[in-house]
């Protein structure tokens, strides 16, 4: 009975241990989720806007040709760029994503997908899976920086400007709220025609010198966005995920320490028992 | 009363103004240029400079603009693009 009360002792505090550690990393998330969600809704108004704008260009009469609207080789592969997290401890965030990039090559086929990979996660998967990774930008951990932005958007653009893919596509998760997260499949290039030319623009200085401006800011944009959308989600998840593990570790704590009291209340009766026992047969 | 048209100005950190004008000026990229109510459709890169909108109550709001931005009007509805901007007052 003494065995079992220590046993307990060290299983509730280890579990104690263990809630800290969840307690700290659910604050942790929790103050990096904020911040990214402040970033994520300051820009979504902007990128909106420029979403808008760029349809209504593209509506537009004389719309005037651009590198960026014409379809890719066919032959080329599609670039599918991948976003997960570099660390695990978030449900089924890295999951959902993975196997959104899974469908798309089972559709595609191998050959026809080039892969890229924004975190550790995603990388690993596919690494053991013998697929080729021609990119991967690694332990960012959640934080987007202006670099990383444009070196994504400076590589996609190149590599669809060098005519080396068909089209480029970005897998993520979108953020739907803090217990909704979407797994979406994006494209980015080529940026498809809207439908009928409708809307006759006049445009300042002209619209060719507009577009060469607007279309790479609406991709370096997105990109942007995108990863914006993504890393808010990874957060998100963390957050609710350590969330659940200490209150998992709580309600153990609790179930523990009644059995701890049970069991120290048994080894009192006995000791009790043994002593009036004997103090009973001392008297015979 | 004047008739008045919708506006929206985003920057990147942003919204900066929603609301109805009056009349608008905007740093073009050659030259200010003025919007008033049924303006035709036009789309123009801005400049670094002041957008300035007289909302429908009079009041001015004046909004420096330091970075590259796009205008695009249509149907009564502008929205401005400024890639980093303030509102002065």
């Amino acid at each position: 009975m003494i065995q079992s009360l220590r046993t307990l002792r060290l299983r509730i505090r280890s579990i104690e241990n263990t809630r800290k550690i969840t307690r700290a990393m659910e604050m942790i998330s929790s103050s990096k989720f904020n911040r990214a969600k402040q970033a994520l809704f300051a820009h979504l108004p902007y990128y909106l806007k420029l979403d808008g704008m760029v349809t209504h260009m593209l509506e537009s009469v004389d719309m005037p040709p651009h590198p960026f609207l014409e379809k890719g080789p066919a032959e080329k592969p599609a670039a599918l760029v991948l976003v997960t997290s570099d660390t695990g401890l978030c449900s089924t965030y890295n999951h959902s994503a993975i196997r959104q990039a899974e469908n798309f090559i089972a559709k595609r086929g191998k050959e026809k997908t080039m892969l890229l990979a924004i975190g550790r996660e995603g990388f690993n998967y596919f690494k053991r899976q013998n697929i080729d990774i021609k990119d991967a930008y690694i332990d960012h951990h959640g934080r987007l920086t202006k670099e990383l932005s444009e070196k994504i958007t400076s590589n996609l653009t190149g590599m669809f400007l060098e005519k080396k893919v068909s089209e480029v596509y970005m897998a993520y998760t979108h953020f739907g709220g803090v217990l909704r997260h979407k797994p979406v499949l994006e494209k980015i290039l080529d940026i498809e025609s809207p439908g009928e030319p409708v809307i006759e623009y006049l445009a300042e200085p002209d619209i060719q010198a507009i577009f060469d401006k607007i279309l790479p800011k609406y991709i370096a944009e997105k990109i942007r966005h995108i990863l914006m959308d993504a890393f808010t989600s990874e957060h998100a998840s963390r957050m609710v995920a350590m969330k659940s593990a200490k209150d998992n570790a709580t309600e153990l704590i609790d179930t523990l320490t009644l059995l701890k009291n049970k069991a120290r209340q048994a080894a009192i009766t006995k000791e009790i028992l043994e002593i009036s026992m004997s103090a009973e047969a001392l008297k015979g | 009363m004047s008739a008045t048209f919708s506006v929206s100005i985003a920057s990147r950190e942003g919204t900066l103004y929603e609301g109805s004008a009056t009349s608008l000026v905007a740093p073009g990229e050659i030259g200010y240029l003025g919007i008033l109510h049924s303006h035709a459709p036009i789309i123009t890169s801005l400049i670094p400079g002041k957008v300035t909108v007289r909302t429908d109550s009079g009041q001015t709001i004046l909004i420096k603009s330091s970075g590259d931005g796009f205008m695009d009007v249509l149907k009564d509805h502008v929205t401005i693009l400024l890639e980093s901007a303030e509102v002065v007052k």
